[in-house]
Parts: structure tokens; C-alpha cells; sequence
């Protein structure tokens, strides 16, 4: 709970501090040795803080990746606040620290998003609901907070600000906001049924899309929903944050993204290319990574619906990943110019795969 | 023989891991130094399979990877014959690649690949569980799709790739849920029928087949390691190292043997219609393995074996010399002083005319299969993308307050 409490408070401060800078390089810089100062402080806390570490080097990934030309200083700020934030919730596991950092989370994510009207329109309900929820006694509190929680998981049918939240606001913020997720999802047969349902769903919508951010938004929809079945998943959450930064990383330097169209080279690019195949296949439960060991626990479930929904479910992300992968990085002829990982990214990607190649081949080792 | 048993399986897999290092930090390591890795680990797991063999049937738990998911590898009559060919073919064709793709940019990436396919077959024969038989079976799936799309510029090979890796995840549902029934002790029946589902896909049986023809799009030495031999020849294994679970049920045997025999009648029609060497070996593979498969539900476990071998080791010689196919038909001839004949004939004039057209027509369009599946998945697709379309409308509509104002700031 020490370490947990310096951690979260230790983001707040690499925040503040970067926020002050004036050039979104040296601030990303900045950021980048800050969160890797904070990952090795949360480090301390492991194996009981795995959860925590795994939000720390989700941190580490998003201080890195973060492309500057959508992310100035302040909401580089603002995704290592809400990092910190989801941080707080493993502090103390009580309904009223979890209704306010519920409510903070929403409140810092809602001053960075481009589209301040739709997200009010889901996440204040939202954020009644939890706070209503956690402190009404179950089972009608529970079903509460799942509601509230459905709407950030962007569970079918309360996922369409989702895409769009994606598509528009910074990809750091983005992918902050998701992190705390699988911390409050009530214990009740009624979460693994909805979870299912929108795992299975998300991914039958991600498969089909041409638009790469779209494609990437159903998926964390998909993904959102196995954790509405099974909880928490630390290896999960570092993959989810990777994948998301991997393709911001990359429509920073390409612009709009398409399957439709190639427009990469995997041969120029090839460490861009393995970090964005690599963080999807952990999402997809392959084996051999840890994403793999997570679905293979779900598969006792008494609940056949939901075992077939993620069996499903999973199958079908892998193709997600799969097309995405050969659509960004295959089919083009000419030189791209196209600049590989950077120094910095570099570090991130290699540090976040390592750990979860280790996780995946001795789980035992790492605890996811 | 517990280690050396373990080091079949983790020898090619620590020559991926290398390689795979190797790639990431990009070593300047020479192509004889990447092809010796990739020959030796495949040869050198071939060589341990072999002396695993002499010391009899072996079963060796190697407790539990994380919780519910035990480690146990087999050898016995059916895991090491097939096991010591997949790595002498694996070294045969890292030796042979070494040639054909000498100063091809992916060079290190294919032999990345192989090693990455060897081990997962390895892993796959020697597995004593389904659950570890599906760590295998994924990473062979995957392996051979990228290296269906190895030639990753041109937009064949990697929507081919794509398909191919579909059209395994599809199949491997009904394997992962012939697992989750075995673990819960449901009935043979939808053990066996789901096993069947699963093995499918792999062995490109009907009505899954379409991949396979397209999958010849990739460089040839994988072409004939993973769908002359090995990789369609693991959906019969698959049966048949499950056979005491699905046997039980009386109506999967009869199935196995109508879907193997649909596959062999329709492969063989259609790969005589083709007109590139490649496809017609690809359906000439499917057909051999749809007969091995009619074997295999008929109980004649040996013969399938032996059936599969043989198979496997001509198929993927045909296909390494397939690129030399005019060579080798213009010295056919020039041996034998006078044209080759088709041969045949007496055949086709037992079949009325009327029905040869209609069977020809037929052959060309593949069976029609191809058309209707890709046109029954487009629609569905469509169907999602519509619903995707008008969700994304009415967000629209509702974020529309919110682009007001900047608009308007724009136009100012």
C-alpha cells in the first residue's frame, strides 16, 4: 500500500513537472525518465503490486510513444495524471477512494477529449452510476456499477462514443483512461454475460473495418469484454496500452490510416512492424504469450455462452491483428521514408515486450 | 530420455528465439551463419526423436505450466515417426533455401519462420494434451501465414497469407472447444465433431480448402514443407492421435470418412482442370490427405500413417522441383525421342460429352465453393459494416454540437 500510495503520487509529479516544459520534445524526454523512475519505484511493491507495476510500465509505454504533434506538454500531463489515477485504485480496494478516482479519471480524461458533449453524455451517468453503486448495498449496487462500468468499456450497446474517442482525442489519453477498468468490476454472473456479449461483438465489428483506428477501437471493445468476464489482466492492460501507442506512433508519421490502401513496408520498419504484431497477438491470447495463460483460465467458466463468446471472440482478434499487421506493413512497392522505432520508443517497445515474452514463457516468473 | 526429449522440442525453438534476437538488434549475421542455425536446430531435433525412439513409447509429465494447464510430451509409434520427418524436412528445406533465396531481403526472416514452424510441429507431434497440442497448432498456423505472405510487396501473397490465417483460427475454435468439452467431460460425439471442425481447416478439407491452392503464393521451400508435407498432413494426425476420444461416438468415424471422401473427389476433379504446377500439386495434396483421412475413420491407423509419410516426402520433392518443371519435361523428352503422352484418354470417353463439358466447367471454376463462401462472407461483412456505418451516424449527429463551434471558428 507505501509503495502503491510514492507510485501514484510519483506520477502526479513527473505530471506536474512535464506539464511546466515548453517543448513537447524535451517534455516527452522528461516524461520518458520520469516513468521509468516511477516503473522501477512500483517495481518494489512485486509480486503483490503486479497490478500497479503493470500500470507503471503502461506508463512507461505511453510517456514514450506519446507522438508530440498530438500530444503538447499539458496532455502528456494529462495522461500520466490519469496513469497515476489508475495507480490509486490498487492504494486502497474501499467503494469510496474507488467512486472518486472513478469520477477524477473521467473528470481529467473529459478536459482532453475533442468531443466534450458526447463523452458528458456517457460518462457522467457513467460515473453516477459507480459512485451510486459503490455505495448502495448489493446486489442493486452491483448491477449499478456494472452499468457505470459497461459505459467505459464501451460494452455493445454503450461503446458508440468509443470509436470516435479513438479516433479524435490524444492516444495517450486514450489509452490512460482504459487502464483501471478491470478493478471494479463487481463479482456478479450478469458481468461475464455482458462481457461476453461485447467481447464477442467487438471483435466480429473490428474484423470488418477498413479504418485502422476504427479496427483498433472494436478491438479494445473486444478486449474491454474479457475483462468484464475475467477481471483485472495486468499482462493485458501493458499489451492493450502498447498496441494503441504502436498505431498512434504510427499515424503520427503516415497521417490517416487505412487497410485499404498499403502504405507500409515491413522491411523498412521491421521493429514497428514486430511491436505492433507483437502487442496484438498478446491481445489475442496466443499462446506462448501471457494474454494466452489469462484466456485459458476463462475457459472454466460454468457458463457455456460465455466460454463460446470468448473462444470466439479470441479467434477472431487474432485475424483483427493479423490484417491490421499485413494492411500497415505489407502490399506497398515504392520507398516509404518511413522512420523506424526512435531511440526512445525503441527502449519502451523492448522493455514492454521483453517482460511479456518472459511472462508468457514463465508465467510463474512475472505473475501474469 | 526426459531431456533429450525436451530438447527436440526446444532446439528449434531457441534457433527462433536466436534468430529472432538476432533480427531485433540486427547483428550483421551472414546468411551461411542463419542458414546453419535454422539446418542444424531442425536436423538436431531429427536426430534426438530418432534416439528417443530406441529407448520405446515414452510419456514424460513435466508438471504444470501455470495452474490447469499440465506439460506432458509423448513419443510413441505415432509422435516420433512424424516428428524425426518434420525435422529432416525442415533441415532439408533450410539447406535447400540457402540457394534459392541467397540475397533475398528476407532472408533472416524465413529461416526465422521455418525454425519457428519446426518447433511448432515438434511441439504439436509431441504433445500429451490437447492444451499443449494448441500451443503448437497456433504457432504453425501462424508461421505459415506469414510465410504464405513472406513476399509481403506484392498484394497476393499477403491477402492469401491472410486468408490461409482465417481460415485456421475458424477451424481453431473447434479444436480449443474440443478441449474446454474434454475438460468438462462432455460427450464423445461433440468431442469428435469439434475435433473434426478443427482438424479441417489445417488439412484443407472440404469445404475449407480455398486456402490451399492460394497458399502456393509463398516462396517454394515453404510451400513444400508446410502444405506438400507437414502442415496439411497435421488435421490427420490430429485424428489420429485423438482417435480413442472420438471413436467412441460411432457416428464421427462415418463423418471423417464422408468429409475426407468429398474432399478427395472434389480435389481431384479440380486439380486436373488447373493450369499452374504449383495448384495442381496443391489439390493433389488434398486429395492424398482427404484418402488419408477415409483411412483414418475406417480405423486403418497404420496405413494412414504410412500413408501420410509417403505422402509428405513425395509431395514436398514434386513441389521443390516444380520452378524446374519445363526443364524437366523438355529432358523427359529429349530421353524418350518423341512427345509425353497425356494418357487418360480411355477415361474420359467412358464419360458422356455432355457431362465431360459440364464436369470441366466445374473443375475450372474450382466447384463453385470458392465463389459462394467468399460471396456468403463479403455479405456478411457488409451487413456489420452497415451497422458500424449508422451506429457512427447518429454519434455524428450527437458530437455534432460539439464541431459547431470549431467550424464556425474555421470560417471566421
Amino acid at each position: 500500500m507505501i509503495v502503491s500510495t510514492a507510485v501514484a503520487i510519483g506520477w502526479v509529479v513527473v505530471a506536474v513537472l512535464v506539464g511546466r516544459e515548453a517543448d513537447p520534445r524535451s517534455a516527452r524526454r522528461r516524461s520518458a525518465i520520469g516513468a521509468t523512475a516511477v516503473f522501477l519505484l512500483s517495481s518494489a511493491a512485486f509480486p503483490d503490486g503486479l497490478v500497479c507495476t503493470a500500470f507503471s510500465l503502461a506508463g512507461v509505454v505511453i510517456a514514450a510513444l506519446s507522438p508530440v504533434a498530438a500530444h503538447p506538454p499539458r496532455t502528456q500531463a494529462r495522461a500520466l495524471v490519469l496513469v497515476g489515477l489508475a495507480c490509486g485504485f490498487t492504494i486502497a480496494d474501499t467503494p469510496a477512494v474507488h467512486a472518486v478516482l472513478w469520477a477524477a479519471t473521467a473528470a481529467v480524461a473529459w478536459t482532453a477529449a475533442r468531443d466534450g458533449r458526447l463523452f458528458a453524455v456517457y460518462h457522467v451517468p457513467s460515473v453516477l452510476l459507480v459512485a451510486s453503486g459503490l455505495l448502495v448495498p448489493p446486489p442493486v449496487g452491483e448491477v449499478l456499477v456494472l452499468l457505470g462500468v459497461a459505459v467505459r468499456a464501451a460494452a455493445v450497446p454503450v461503446h458508440s462514443w468509443f470509436p470516435r474517442f479513438v479516433a479524435r482525442a490524444p492516444m495517450g489519453v486514450v489509452a490512460a483512461f482504459l487502464l483501471p477498468v478491470g478493478l471494479v468490476v463487481p463479482q456478479v454472473p450478469a458481468a461475464a454475460v455482458v462481457g461476453g456479449a461485447a467481447a464477442l461483438l467487438g471483435a466480429v465489428f473490428a474484423v470488418v473495418q477498413a479504418d485502422v483506428l476504427r479496427s483498433l477501437a472494436f478491438l479494445l471493445v473486444s478486449v474491454n469484454g474479457v475483462v468484464l468476464v475475467g477481471g483485472a489482466r495486468p499482462a493485458g492492460v501493458v499489451a492493450a496500452t502498447g498496441l494503441a501507442m504502436t498505431v498512434a506512433a504510427l499515424a503520427a508519421r503516415r497521417g490517416a490510416l487505412s487497410l485499404g490502401a498499403p502504405s507500409g513496408d515491413l522491411a523498412r520498419t521491421p521493429r514497428l512492424a514486430v511491436a505492433h504484431l507483437g502487442f496484438g497477438l498478446v491481445l489475442a491470447g496466443f499462446p506462448l504469450l501471457p494474454g494466452f495463460a489469462d484466456v485459458h483460465r476463462l475457459l472454466d467458466h460454468p457458463a457455456p455462452f460465455v466460454v463460446a463468446a470468448v473462444v470466439v471472440a479470441v479467434a477472431v482478434n487474432g485475424v483483427t491483428v493479423l490484417r491490421g499487421h499485413l494492411g500497415l506493413f505489407a502490399g506497398h512497392t515504392g520507398e516509404t521514408g518511413e522512420r523506424d522505432l526512435t531511440p526512445l520508443e525503441h527502449y519502451a517497445v523492448a522493455v514492454a515486450l521483453s517482460l511479456l515474452a518472459l511472462g508468457g514463457l514463465v508465467p510463474g516468473l512475472t505473475g501474469w | 530420455m526426459t531431456g533429450v526429449l525436451i530438447a527436440a522440442v526446444a532446439v528449434p525453438f531457441g534457433a527462433f528465439l536466436l534468430l529472432g534476437l538476432v533480427s531485433w538488434v540486427d547483428l550483421p549475421l551472414g546468411e551461411r551463419a542463419v542458414s546453419a542455425v535454422a539446418v542444424l536446430s531442425a536436423a538436431v531435433s531429427a536426430g534426438l526423436l530418432a534416439a528417443v525412439a530406441t529407448g520405446g513409447p515414452l510419456r514424460v509429465p513435466l508438471g504444470t505450466w501455470f495452474d490447469g494447464f499440465p506439460l506432458v510430451l509423448a513419443a510413441d509409434g505415432l509422435s516420433v515417426p512424424v516428428g524425426v520427418l518434420a525435422g529432416l524436412l525442415g533441415a532439408l528445406i533450410g539447406a535447400f533455401s540457402r540457394r534459392y533465396l541467397h540475397r533475398d531481403p528476407g532472408f533472416r526472416r524465413f529461416h526465422l519462420l521455418l525454425a519457428l514452424f519446426v518447433a511448432g510441429v515438434q511441439l504439436v507431434v509431441l504433445a500429451g494434451t490437447l492444451d499443449l497440442l494448441v500451443v503448437g497448432w497456433e504457432l504453425t498456423g501462424l508461421a505459415s501465414a506469414l510465410l504464405i505472405a513472406f513476399f509481403h510487396r506484392r498484394r497476393g501473397p499477403v491477402v492469401h497469407g491472410l486468408r490461409a490465417f482465417a481460415t485456421y483460427r475458424l477451424c481453431d475454435v473447434g479444436l480449443v472447444g474440443a478441449a474446454v468439452v474434454a475438460h468438462h467431460g462432455g460427450p464423445p460425439l461433440a468431442v469428435g465433431l469439434l475435433l473434426l471442425w478443427g482438424a479441417m481447416g489445417k488439412a484443407a478439407q472440404f469445404p475449407f480448402g480455398g486456402w490451399l491452392p492460394r497458399a502456393m503464393e509463398g516462396p517454394t521451400p515453404s510451400s513444400a514443407i508446410c502444405y506438400g508435407a507437414i502442415s496439411v498432413s497435421l488435421g490427420p494426425y490430429l485424428l489420429l492421435r485423438t482417435a480413442p476420444e472420438w471413436s467412441q461416438a460411432p457416428a464421427v468415424p462415418v463423418l471423417v470418412v464422408v468429409v475426407g471422401g468429398l474432399t478427395a473427389v472434389h480435389a481431384t476433379l479440380v486439380g486436373r482442370a488447373q493450369t499452374d504446377v504449383k495448384t495442381s500439386l496443391a489439390y493433389a495434396s488434398t486429395t492424398q490427405v482427404g484418402l488419408v483421412l477415409v483411412e483414418v475413420g475406417l480405423g486403418w491407423e497404420l496405413l494412414a500413417l504410412v500413408h501420410l509419410l509417403g505422402h509428405a516426402a513425395l509431395r514436398s520433392a514434386q513441389i521443390l522441383r516444380s520452378p524446374s518443371l519445363l526443364h524437366d519435361h523438355h529432358h523427359l523428352e529429349q530421353a524418350l525421342g518423341e512427345p509425353v503422352g497425356h494418357g487418360g484418354g480411355s477415361w474420359q470417353r467412358l464419360v458422356p460429352r455432355p457431362v465431360r463439358l459440364w464436369l470441366y466447367r466445374f473443375a475450372l471454376e474450382r466447384g463453385y465453393l470458392d465463389a459462394v463462401l467468399v460471396a456468403r462472407a463479403a455479405g456478411a461483412a457488409r451487413l456489420v459494416r452497415r451497422c458500424a456505418a449508422a451506429d457512427d451516424g447518429l454519434v455524428r449527429r450527437l458530437a455534432a454540437a460539439d464541431d459547431g463551434p470549431a467550424r464556425a471558428a474555421v470560417a471566421r
